[in-house]
């Protein structure tokens, strides 16, 4: 019986052999090692026998050699079952199918969780996330990696502390700390504001502390501008002197202030420039090699900038070995261009007050500027530029136990 | 020469013990009631009908009748004879 279940498994035939003494035929296998059961004379001249799938071709050579003729009745086993289904196109093409749309439901991003944070800010990742292309129904491929996400949601979101992604299979777990803007009330120790810069003072604006310069003074760097020392105060009795009257000092100086600033322009160069045409073409990397899936057309652009992006592909939670590649083509363009000095100055000018604007902060007002020295060199213009800004030049200076006695 | 032989194997099974179907080249007969026939170290089939299966044996026939044949399962010198059977007899070739 336990053979039989084998036999089952490879697949057996059952034969009929039609001939002068069949048995003799079975006989004769029998005597080739073959294994054969189920022996039955169903007439005088014909017997049935079952015997394994890979003795099919032996028992037909022997068939052929001697005067029996042959004759398969049935086929059993799980072989002929297998091939049964491989008949039947429907059954294949929707088991075809099914693999399909497995494939896809496991690139598809199906839960976006989050935790750790009040609803409100919930809600508002949930639409960052969105922006970036995230949310159900997303196609994984589309979506960049989790560390990227990461950054691009801790630079939009300025109310994240931290932020942590993961990708578990086809959902993305969020884990977060709310940045909690505490307005900590500074412990200010006692403080001097002293002149970061040299400049003719235009505003004074001291909220605490007492003011040691007036309006169209010339302060040097360094210059004491607002006293922390309440006590300096010449009004004050003699003996109020004795005791220390130490504050932090703030307020805000507004000097002006002059920069020499040197920039170079170019009169003529060569740019590159994206024309906006665009062609994507998407590949499938299988060990190393691309296979083209989508557009075939020929990039026949004279210059391209070329972008390539991997997506790699899941089915369930399996890491598939392939990836699939989206090359963006992108077409550029060279221009070449020149500029006449008074443009260049210009630009020249505008690049300057840019510089001072990122070295001064926002708050920072450029008042003028005025030409000092302007040259033309290897097709370069070269200027010194002297610029005056308004802007606030107090700095806090600590006040030592020490200095203060003094 | 040949029954010089025989005298042989007859000596070796009765001084050394050994089984007398090995040594002798006789066929085994195992049955189960009347449904099972389970011969061993024949030398092929003669003749097998439905109510019929002759086997060779060194010496002759080893003829089963009954009804009902099948051979449930045949190797080089086993065989396994199903069916309703009624008579096992030894037939000597002359």
């Amino acid at each position: 019986m336990k053979q039989l279940q084998i036999s089952y498994l490879i697949g057996y035939v059952t034969v009929q052999v039609k001939g002068m003494m069949p048995e003799r035929f079975f006989q004769a296998c029998v005597d080739q090692q073959l294994a054969i059961w189920n022996i039955e004379k169903t007439g005088q001249h014909t017997c049935i026998g079952s015997l394994r799938k890979k003795d099919i071709r032996t028992i037909k050579e022997m068939a052929q050699q001697t005067e029996y003729s042959l004759k398969i009745v049935e086929e059993k086993g799980l072989p002929y079952i297998f091939k049964n289904i491989l008949k039947q196109n429907h059954l294949l093409i929707g088991l075809f199918i099914a693999i399909i749309s497995l494939f896809l439901l496991s690139n598809i991003v199906w839960r976006v969780e989050i935790s750790g944070f009040p609803k409100e800010l919930e809600q508002k990742i949930m639409k960052t996330l969105k922006g970036y292309g995230v949310y159900p129904g997303a196609l994984m491929f589309r979506v960049d990696s989790p560390s990227k996400i990461q950054q691009q949601l801790l630079h939009d979101l300025p109310e994240l502390l931290w932020v942590g992604i993961e990708k578990k299979g086809t959902s993305f777990q969020l884990e977060g700390v709310e940045k909690i803007i505490v307005e900590k009330e500074k412990q200010i120790s006692p403080q001097h504001l002293i002149a970061a810069k040299d400049g003719v003072i235009q505003k004074i604006f001291v909220s605490k502390g007492v003011s040691h310069v007036a309006t169209y003074d010339y302060v040097k760097k360094g210059d004491l501008l607002v006293s922390g020392n309440l006590l300096d105060d010449a009004d004050i009795d003699e003996n109020e002197k004795k005791k220390d009257r130490l504050v932090a000092a703030t307020g805000e100086v507004i000097a002006k202030t002059w920069y020499e600033v040197d920039v170079t322009i170019p009169l003529k160069g060569n740019d590159e420039q994206l024309t906006g045409k665009q062609t994507r073409k998407f590949y499938l990397n299988i060990f190393h090699v691309d296979i083209p899936i989508w557009n075939f057309s020929q990039v026949d652009y004279a210059l391209e900038k070329k972008e390539t992006v991997e997506h790699p592909l899941y089915f369930l939670n399996w890491r598939l070995p392939f990836t699939l590649v989206e090359n963006v083509h992108s077409e550029k363009e060279l221009l070449s261009w020149k500029r006449t000095k008074k443009t260049a100055l210009d630009i020249g000018i505008e690049q300057a007050y840019q510089e001072l604007r990122l070295l001064l902060g926002p708050k920072a007002k450029i008042l003028s500027n005025k030409v000092l020295h302007e040259a033309i060199e290897h097709d370069k213009v070269i200027l010194t530029l002297y610029v005056t800004v308004e802007e606030n030049i107090a700095k806090p200076q600590p006040i030592i136990k020490k200095s203060e006695k003094d | 020469m040949k029954k010089i032989h025989q005298h042989l194997r007859q000596l070796l099974v009765n001084y050394f013990s050994l089984p007398s179907d090995a040594v002798m080249e006789l066929p085994r007969i195992t049955m189960l009631g009347d449904l099972h026939v389970y011969i061993e170290n024949h030398q092929g089939i003669a003749i097998f009908k439905n109510d019929l299966l002759r086997l060779n044996i060194p010496n002759g026939f080893i003829q089963i009748s009954g009804s009902s044949f099948k051979i449930k399962m045949m190797l080089p010198e086993e065989l396994l004879l199903e069916g309703k059977i009624e008579h096992v007899s030894f037939l000597s070739k002359e």
